[in-house]
């Protein structure tokens, strides 16, 4: 995915994730952020094997 | 001074010391070395004495709680205890969470007759990476100032190590009992999820957060954690099950257990240290002579797992902290911030595939323990980590052994198997089926009765006391 987004992209998404979570961030932050987002989204892709595509989640909900 | 809670029992019984001897030289101890290690955050000199005057007068007349009575235990600063404020290691947690009762945990403990020294450091809120500016003392390793204790539960694996206390509370997310034990080359673990409390300490991830007991000996873990474990319907997650015998299998023997080695991504990894590899084979190598067989196995999806209880740890301490770092995230050490914030980036959907993975994963894993009774692997891919190497990406880049069994819930253990060519203590992990501690402590105690690395104490010395 890295490969795949450039850098304006990127800091228009993380631009609007900031704003939906009203998440203030010093410089610093917002750099790391920025330069780590394709990088996470690369990671969180890996979730996406083939073999948990009809598997429930190990989440477990009483309604008692 | 006695190494372990199980040499300072026999000393008590015998009266050979008394618990305030004892407490009052390991809270001096403690003191000296409070500004080369920064092992605690509130060390508690007059509570402590007045518990171990009451466990001196009950051994007097007679009355003996059990295995604890009298011993020096320390409490992450992360978990309530009603006569010491609870921190976080954070300037953001109301101070107004720890005016409360005991955690369930430290009920136990005191109505085993333990007595509480003091509140440990750790990374803030159990997560990141010791940040200076918070005004918070940086834990250190006590085998080299200059490197990492790990992290989280660091206070409470500098003080084990440098025989500060006895026995100490860590939690574990992902790891967090397990690194500083590795890292400090003491013995630490988490056990099957929801076999302990976690009533009374700040969440970071709620399906994932275990307290365990860290301490010298597996026999002493052993010894915690049956005071420690028990159903509590003050914790939603507590199981509700018959304690298992922690000190069942103790007898030293492996013979008949079959050890499984899973191989990839566990000791195939780029990013294995060598040094740890040939300790961790070292010492399987050595329960082998004792009789285990050992097979070689693979464990699908590990890093898919890894992956998953990273999104899962991120995501529940962001739904906590998400209020907090909306109005003062400038409190929040940086890396702690940094750490949680990462959750943002994820969505609602990677979320739940994390969760599915997690079924998938557990599925695996428990296929591949229907063929051996423990897996063995490294701990950490490196020994500690100096200062100076840090990176705020380091615990994204480098591989975890140890978050996986947080995702299936299984028990995992940390204990020595030795030392690297720079003097950092090596250690391995041994992983068992759900509810099977006693199987886990049998192997690590076999273990420990055939090597004294768990006995070794860091030589650092300050001024008026040595180790």
């Amino acid at each position: 995915m890295s490969e795949e987004m450039d850098r304006e992209s990127i800091i228009k998404a993380v631009d609007e994730i900031l704003r939906t979570h009203n998440l203030p961030v010093d410089k610093e932050d917002y750099e790391w952020m920025v330069n780590n987002y394709p990088k996470i989204r690369e990671m969180v892709g890996k979730l996406r094997i083939p073999e948990a595509r009809y598997v429930s989640p190990a989440l477990v909900f009483s309604p008692l | 001074m006695p190494l372990t809670i199980e040499e300072a029992a026999g000393w008590l019984r015998s009266g050979k010391i008394t618990s305030q001897e004892l407490t009052a030289a390991l809270l001096a101890r403690a003191h000296a070395y409070q500004d080369t290690v920064g092992a605690f955050i509130t060390l508690m000199d007059e509570s402590a004495l007045a518990e171990a005057k009451a466990a001196d007068t009950n051994f007097a007349a007679g009355i003996d709680k059990g295995p604890l009575q009298g011993i020096p235990i320390g409490v992450k600063d992360i978990i309530a205890t009603i006569d010491a404020p609870s921190t976080a290691n954070s300037n953001v947690l109301d101070p107004a969470w720890g005016n409360r009762e005991d955690a369930t945990v430290v009920k136990k403990l005191r109505q085993a007759g333990a007595v509480i020294v003091g509140k440990l450091s750790l990374n803030e809120f159990a997560i990141g990476w010791p940040d200076p500016t918070t005004g918070f003392r940086v834990p250190r390793n006590p085998w080299n100032v200059a490197h990492s204790p790990g992290g989280s539960s660091s206070g409470t694996g500098i003080a084990v190590a440098l025989g500060l206390i006895l026995g100490g509370l860590g939690t574990d997310t992902g790891g967090s009992i397990r690194f500083p034990a590795a890292f400090c080359g003491i013995s630490g673990i988490k056990q099957t999820f929801g076999l302990v409390s976690k009533e009374g300490c700040v969440p970071l991830g709620y399906s994932l957060d275990h307290i365990g007991p860290m301490a010298r000996s597996v026999y002493d873990c052993a010894v915690m954690l049956q005071v420690l474990a028990g159903y509590d319907p003050l914790d939603p997650c507590s199981l509700n099950v018959a304690v298992p015998e922690m000190l069942a299998g103790l007898d030293g023997s492996v013979e008949g257990l079959t050890i499984g080695l899973p191989i990839p991504y566990f000791f195939d990894n780029p990013a294995l240290d060598p040094e740890v590899k040939a300790g961790v084979l070292g010492a399987v190598d050595l329960l082998k002579e004792a009789g285990a067989k050992v097979v070689e196995v693979a464990l699908s999806y590990a890093e898919e797992g890894s992956i998953a209880q990273r999104v899962t740890m991120f995501s529940e301490a962001f739904a906590y902290h998400e209020g907090d770092l909306q109005t003062k995230p400038e409190i929040y050490g940086r890396y702690t911030r940094r750490s949680i914030r990462e959750a943002a980036l994820y969505t609602g959907a990677d979320y739940v595939q994390a969760q599915r993975v997690r079924s998938v994963i557990k599925q695996k894993l428990a296929g591949v323990m229907q063929g051996v009774d423990v897996l063995v692997m490294p701990t950490a891919a490196s020994p500690a980590p100096s200062f100076a190497d840090f990176e705020t990406n380091s615990t994204k880049d480098v591989p975890s052994f140890c978050g996986l069994f947080n995702l299936t819930g299984s028990p995992a253990m940390s204990i020595p198997v030795g030392f690297s060519s720079r003097g950092l203590p090596l250690s391995m992990q041994i992983v068992g089926k759900p509810l099977a501690e006693s199987t886990v402590f049998k192997v690590g105690h076999a273990y420990q009765q055939r090597t004294n690395w768990h006995l070794k104490v860091p030589e650092l010395t300050v001024e008026g006391v040595s180790a």
